[in-house]
């Protein structure tokens, strides 16, 4: 028994109630009646999992079907690891306790670049092989999803299948297939082959890659039966789209420790760099009635004194102002409360703007990306100078003192001038402070934190190459040395490693060759990269000399505009044509307008059968 | 004090997987599961309220205790029974409400714990432990870390293969961790404790009485 061997370590580990599940809203089933048994993977902490929204909407949704179970596991922290290595115990489910490779679907969500190393560490922790070709047996199925899955080329060898798009109707029906052929028998290439068959579902062993003679892809070819491109899958009715009631309640305090009520999917914004804003196209909104019924449920069966709404960009809903005050409504009368995360607040008026408890609370986060006018174009972040201003001018009339901002270095056709252009804006941020007349006594701070840009497929950027360290070094030098000469006291810079974000650079636009790198990394003990402490870059550049992959081919070089991707046989639903329209763009300095005002063409309304708005109005 | 409320005791147990839940967390478990009920909890005043709730006395990590207490305040009436039943709804399944009362004894009365133990290791090395005329052992508080002999303050009971019971210090004035003595047992022995459940089955006063 897996309990009794865990009462043996958990007291030797920290926060041990993350290893033993028991938590409120956690479902337990009764095995004998349980006909396919899922464990949903997130291949990172339980505080940060346990944090996830869809890994709880799935949860629910496949719990919600009687003879589904689903369970949920997490990577354990090496402390946890070794004792379960020490005492044989393999990684396990936290509803039953039950040996996870005994199970019919392990699913993992892959979120980002840098938890792949924590995959295989969770398929080796489980007793399995981690190449898909070493597992012989039909279940479990190993299979993946979330964002990382437009392009799963470096991680296609140790799935047997991946979903694309939104999980929520997909998922049951791969279920429902597991469950005939647990009837009728068959083997997993035959289960593959029908899955294959399923929109939205992608095997990647059905696909023969061919290469060019300088490295990139020659071409694609499915086989029997695969369809040429895998489509996304989407939820066109969104608004009845499943919706979980209940959310498993942590004893411990995890990373949002609160209720999460979904309000819209996709984004009006089409920021170049951003992947998000093109991937979960289409644009569509859950009504009030439908965000506010969720706010209550969630709030009566969790206990949790604070909610929050989740979105790419809560501001954009089309109604936000009203949806605010019946969900204020309901939220000041209860005691609970509302947590708006990234929301501008230049638009809104004063009385709402006092209502939202937390935009009093938390800091003042602002996320130009780009120093100067110029560049923000480039990028088509549509965020001026005059609407930071203008926020500014709110929180600092109410008290506010320090303010967040966030950029990137490395955007295309960066130089110095737009380096030089993030000390300006910071300066004219302090000097309006100083004519407010009702600011506060303290003097007033800027934290300016800088990431590195990493160009992202299924986006106007995915032809652009990654800034080297060195051009990352140069640009970082030339800012601190102009903060630090003049005003320097009351800015702060923070910014990013580069040897994360080049992994991260090569994994996104990576092929199939590159899973060698990380076969090679894990083996030799890389895990929880994404986790600095953990994080081993010397084993990393081992491995690339070891298996002669070659960092600056993925990362840093310009794609033309026909070259095969190695994500070329997926189908987000938008055109290719339309990427490299905004590039053009990109490079002329040309805005694009968002998506409410101006349909910019990208064809994603081909799949909603009408257009994503009413532009008649 | 506050105008009309009514403080009351609930005392429950907490085992199984329960018992990694830490003291702290415990406390926020038990606030989240009286704002999933409509009982009719006061909250704290202030620039922050929140769900007011007493811990008689923690429970270290990886205990388990089948008559633990917790003090909350009703801000009107409702039924005993009910309070319990509505808890039980919505609280983990490893954590049960056994009896809801009024109050009778004072926190600060609190003197002794005693725990049930069943353990596995060499009992004949053990019984030589206990008859140690010193139990020296290093103690951590909030001072720093200080040495304390635990012979004078440990009585072991029944003892036999299995287990046997222990009663130690609790409260306002001196706790000892039952960890302690394994602790100190395992070096003295140079023996690894196979396995070990420890549960706490009641609580006493300085009266001798329990805490009820």
């Amino acid at each position: 028994m897996i309990k009794d061997k865990l009462d043996k370590i958990l007291m030797k580990v920290q926060k041990p109630s993350r290893y033993i599940g028991g938590e409120v809203n956690s479902v337990i089933k009764d095995k004998s009646q349980v006909d396919i048994r899922y464990a949903f993977c997130f291949p990172d902490t339980y505080d940060i999992g346990m944090s996830h929204l869809g890994m709880k909407i799935l949860y629910s949704l496949k719990n919600s079907k009687p003879n589904y179970w689903c369970e949920r596991v997490f990577m354990p922290l090496p402390d946890m690891e070794e004792e379960m290595r020490k005492n044989d115990i393999p990684l396990y489910g936290l509803e039953s306790l039950d040996p996870i490779k005994d199970f019919d679907f392990i699913g993992f969500t892959l979120q980002y670049e840098l938890c792949y190393t924590n995959v295989l560490s969770m398929l080796d922790l489980a007793g399995l092989p981690v190449y898909s070709k070493d597992r012989k047996n039909l279940f479990p199925i190993v299979m993946g999803g979330g964002p990382c899955v437009c392009n799963a080329e470096p991680i296609a060898d140790f799935f047997d299948l991946f979903v694309l798009g939104e999980g929520e109707e997909v998922n049951l029906e791969l279920m429902e297939l597991a469950l005939s052929f647990k009837k009728n028998g068959g083997t997993k290439q035959d289960f593959l082959e029908k899955a294959a068959q399923i929109e939205g579902v992608y095997v990647p062993s059905l696909y023969d890659i061919s290469y060019n003679d300088d490295g990139t892809v020659n071409a694609i070819t499915p086989l029997r039966n695969a369809p040429a491109k895998v489509k996304k899958r989407i939820i066109s009715d969104f608004d009845s789209v499943y919706s979980p009631d209940s959310f498993v309640v942590p004893f411990t305090q995890i990373v949002h420790d609160r209720s999460v009520v979904e309000v819209l999917r996709g984004c009006i914004r089409g920021c170049r760099f951003c992947q998000a804003g093109f991937i979960y196209r289409p644009f569509r909104e859950k009504s009030k009635k439908t965000i506010v019924e969720q706010v209550k449920n969630l709030t009566e069966s969790t206990g949790y004194d604070e909610v929050s709404l989740c979105s790419l960009s809560t501001s954009d809903y089309s109604d936000i102002e009203g949806l605010l005050c019946d969900i204020t409504d309901y939220t000041d009368a209860k005691g609970v409360n509302l947590s708006l995360p990234s929301l501008r607040i230049d638009n809104f008026s004063d009385e709402v703007v006092k209502k939202i408890k937390s935009v009093r609370q938390s800091g003042l986060t602002f996320a130009p990306e780009a120093g100067s006018q110029r560049l923000r174009d480039v990028i088509n972040k549509n965020i001026t100078e005059d609407d930071i201003m203008k926020s500014c001018k709110i929180a600092f009339e109410g008290g506010y003192s320090s303010v967040k901002l966030y950029f990137m270095l490395g955007l295309p056709t960066e130089t110095l001038d737009d380096i030089g252009a993030i000390k300006i804006l910071a300066d004219k941020i302090i000097d309006l402070y100083y004519t407010i007349e009702k600011r506060s006594k303290r003097g007033i701070s800027i934290s300016i934190s800088l990431s590195t840009f990493i160009p992202k497929p299924f986006t106007p950027f995915e032809f652009e190459p990654q800034a080297t360290k060195e051009q990352i070094d140069e640009r970082q030098k030339y800012l601190l040395d102009i903060v630090r000469s003049k005003g320097g006291k009351r800015i702060d810079v923070s910014w990013s490693h580069y040897e994360t974000t080049i992994l991260e650079a090569v994994f996104a636009r990576g092929d199939r060759r590159v899973s060698a790198v990380i076969y090679d990394a894990w083996k030799n003990g890389c895990k929880l990269d994404g986790w600095n402490e953990y994080f081993k870059p010397e084993i990393w550049d081992q491995a690339f000399i070891n298996t002669g992959i070659d960092k600056a081919f993925y990362a840093n070089r310009t794609r033309s505009y026909d070259e095969i991707a190695p994500w070329e046989h997926m189908d987000m639903l938008f055109t290719k044509d339309f990427l490299i329209a905004e590039n053009k763009k990109a490079h002329e300095e040309k805005t694009t307008a968002h998506c409410r005002e101006k349909c910019a063409g990208c064809g994603i309304n081909k799949c909603l059968g009408k257009a994503c708005f009413n532009y008649g109005k | 004090m506050e105008n009309n409320t009514t403080a009351i005791r609930i005392f429950f147990s907490k085992t199984g997987r329960a018992k990694y839940i830490s003291a702290l967390d415990l406390i926020n478990c038990f606030q989240r599961a009286l704002r999933r009920t409509d009982i009719p909890v006061w909250h704290t005043q202030g620039f922050n309220p929140h769900t007011y709730v007493n811990v008689n006395l923690p429970l270290s990590l990886g205990t388990e205790g089948i008559r633990e207490s917790m003090d909350i305040k009703l801000t009107t009436e409702m039924s005993f029974s009910d309070v319990k039943d509505k808890l039980n709804a919505v609280l983990p399944r490893d954590i049960r409400v056994t009896e809801v009362a009024l109050p009778v004894k004072k926190h600060t009365e609190i003197e002794k714990s005693v725990y049930q133990i069943s353990i596995k290791c060499n009992m004949d090395k053990f019984k030589e432990f206990c008859n140690l005329p010193a139990i020296e052992v290093e103690k951590k508080t909030k001072r720093g870390v200080s040495m304390v002999d635990l012979k004078p303050h440990i009585k072991v009971e029944n003892i036999s293969d299995e287990g046997f019971v222990l009663y130690l210090p609790s409260g306002c004035d001196f706790t000892v961790n039952p960890s302690l003595l394994f602790d100190a047992y395992e070096k003295y022995s140079g023996e690894e404790i196979e396995k070990i459940d420890i549960v706490r089955s009641k609580i006493l006063c300085k009266d001798g009485s329990e805490f009820i």
